[in-house]
């Protein structure tokens, strides 16, 4: 059967910074478009989450075999993302799973890996490759022009009627003397010389696209349909699609103006949003860069496939349509916890979150056979309405609902960032109501009303004790299906 | 009571022969197993041994008419109110007491009073804590 990629999913958080207010902060000449910004209770494990609900829609997540997480910005270096991306998705337990660090070219490599570990394990029929970034840019440089946040996901899968099919790949390695980001001492990625970037850039690239085409007998000229490769410069881009000889309009290259250099996830961020109108038989290169390259080739296998996957999702487009500019650039910095600031530190505890798990992360609430109540959080074994002992079973809670109630908080753990927050008592469609913070909400004293349709969304909550505590908000609806 | 020098005593003699020696009886009581139970909370642990309470005593749950509950640490709850939520002894009222090591026994004790006093025939007394 073939290995290829059964779903995709996308996430582009709410706000779009335009380029025009950082050159106004620092006096720099304009950069045109926008790009975009995570929020401060963002980072790459709620972002993976985010297109991993967006591509698992539909699809039983206990059903999928393993998880690869592939980043730059992982939150932890020892403590493994890639399984608590899957506690949050509610996969099960017997699954492999890996986190790819390090380089932005993580991504492709995770998806190679991928390939390989289903091709040689009959046990392994699908693995979820989720790639996120949320690079902090060190502010009045020009990586602040570009870096971006996003991530995106694709579910490989061996199978029958697979949509696009994953034909060949080929990796280069490369030391690049820069960027870099020093794991002891760094907060910022530094480089010697970025024309000197470009050339390791340049030539791992090519060789590695080329290399992928020669060995299939593909001329990219004429063979080649669609180009998703990793870019982090617009100028740049157009000189590799012009080396490589790609067709017109074969290589995605709006991406960088409207939402900018999202690292690891790029290339299929491209991949997704070049899959818009798939016709056919198309054949797809994409590649990946970071000391080193990943080129791999892909061919559509079933047009309606792809285009059902579309309808089905957000994917890139839906994100897209959904977000609003952001238009103050302290807020940009406050978002990216550059602003230095007293923040007040909450108690955590390990045994609590290991006990609840269902509830908090895989988002379970409970059901009463007697009366059938859907309940949440399950503090205790009696039911609160019929209030029968031990008749309750768990039950998977949906990610949307109505705002019951909601009063507005000025002082949430004196942090003061995008206050007042809106704490809301939700109705779930499909029963449960649920107490959570409402993120993505500007001005609350207007736009917070009772009834108002939500979405569930997975967030930092705080970070007391030190450890990262994530939990469920709402925010209002962006058109997750 | 007065608060003249000499009374104080004569007061507090009389305040003893008002005890409720026969007027209040232990009808039923248990315990939760002791141990490291980091896969029970709070919640459970009062509902564990509140079920084998009135399982002792024969009663349903509805037949008590109020209780106390001695806590002395926040991370267990701060209010009477925990006691009524996790048991579902709806609209019962339920009175959280803390004095510090003694809170569990100070919660027996104003629960014999209660009933002492003729306000209430059945009433649950019991203490809970979890520290995570």
């Amino acid at each position: 059967m073939p290995i290829g990629i059964k779903s995709y999913g996308a996430y582009l958080p709410k706000y779009m910074l335009p380029r025009e207010l950082i050159a106004k902060a620092w006096d720099f000449p304009i950069v045109p478009g926008t790009k975009a910004v995570a929020m401060e209770d963002e980072d790459s494990l709620t972002m993976s989450v985010e297109a991993g609900l967006d591509c698992l829609e539909g699809i039983d997540p206990k059903t999928v075999d393993g998880i690869f997480f592939a980043s730059t910005t992982q939150v932890y270096t020892e403590k493994d993302s890639a399984s608590l991306i899957a506690t949050i998705l509610d996969m099960r337990g017997d699954i492999i799973t890996a986190d790819f660090t390090d380089s932005t070219k993580a991504g492709t490599t995770a998806l190679t890996r991928a390939v390989d570990a289903i091709k040689a394990n009959k046990d392994i029929k699908s693995i979820l490759v989720v790639a996120a970034d949320t690079r902090k840019p060190e502010p009045s440089t020009m990586w602040e022009f570009g870096f971006a946040d996003g991530a995106a996901a694709l579910l490989i899968a061996d199978e029958e009627n697979i949509p696009i099919s994953i034909d060949d790949y080929y990796s280069v390695s490369a030391n690049v003397t820069g960027p870099w980001k020093r794991a002891d001492k760094d907060e910022f990625i530094r480089t010697f010389e970025v024309k000197m970037d470009a050339k390791f850039y340049v030539e791992s690239i090519t060789k590695v696209m080329s290399e992928v085409l020669k060995r299939n007998n593909l001329n990219p000229s004429t063979d080649i349909q669609i180009a998703a490769y990793y870019y982090n410069n617009p100028r740049m881009h157009s000189t590799i699609s012009k080396m490589m000889k790609f067709g017109q309009g074969v290589a995605q290259n709006s991406l960088f103006f409207q939402v900018g250099d999202m690292g690891t996830p790029m290339p299929f961020m491209l991949l997704i949003a070049s899959l818009r109108r798939p016709k056919q038989d198309d054949k797809i290169i994409m590649a990946g860069f970071g000391d080193g390259a990943d080129a791999i080739l892909m061919q559509v296998r079933d047009k309606d496939g792809v285009r059902d996957i579309g309808k089905g999702r957000m994917g890139f487009v839906g994100h897209q349509k959904s977000m609003t500019l952001l238009n103050n650039y302290n807020k940009f910095i406050e978002f990216k916890e550059l602003l230095e600031k007293d923040r007040y530190t909450r108690k955590s505890s390990a045994v609590i979150i290991w006990r609840d798990t269902p509830s908090v992360y895989k988002w379970y609430g409970v059901k009463c056979k007697s009366c059938g109540t859907v309940q949440y959080p399950n503090l205790s074994r009696a039911c609160s309405v019929c209030r029968a002992d031990d008749q309750l079973e768990p039950i998977k809670l949906a990610k949307k609902g109505e705002l019951f109630t909601f009063t507005l908080d000025h002082l949430v753990g004196g942090a003061y960032l995008n206050t007042p927050v809106p704490r809301c008592v939700i109705d779930l469609e499909g029963g449960g109501r649920v107490l959570v913070n409402m993120t993505e909400i500007e001005n609350p004293e207007e736009n917070v009303k009772i009834g108002m349709k939500l979405e569930m969304t997975f967030r930092k909550e705080h970070e007391g004790a030190e450890f990262k505590n994530y939990y469920w908000k709402c925010r209002p609806v962006r058109g997750r299906p | 009571m007065s608060t003249r020098k000499g009374e104080t005593l004569k007061e507090v003699k009389k305040m003893v022969r008002h005890g409720i020696k026969d007027k209040v009886a232990i009808i039923g009581c248990d315990m939760t197993k002791y141990g490291e139970r980091w896969d029970k909370s709070q919640y459970d642990l009062l509902f564990e041994a509140f079920q084998s309470a009135t399982k002792d005593a024969g009663i349903k749950k509805d037949e008590v008419d109020a209780s106390w509950v001695g806590i002395f640490y926040y991370f267990t709850g701060l209010s009477g109110a925990m006691v009524e939520d996790i048991l579902k002894l709806d609209g019962k009222p339920a009175t959280r007491v803390e004095n510090y090591c003694a809170s569990g026994m100070d919660a027996f004790r104003n629960a014999c009073f209660a009933v002492a006093s003729g306000a209430y025939d059945v009433v649950l007394a019991c203490g809970v804590e979890k520290q995570y």
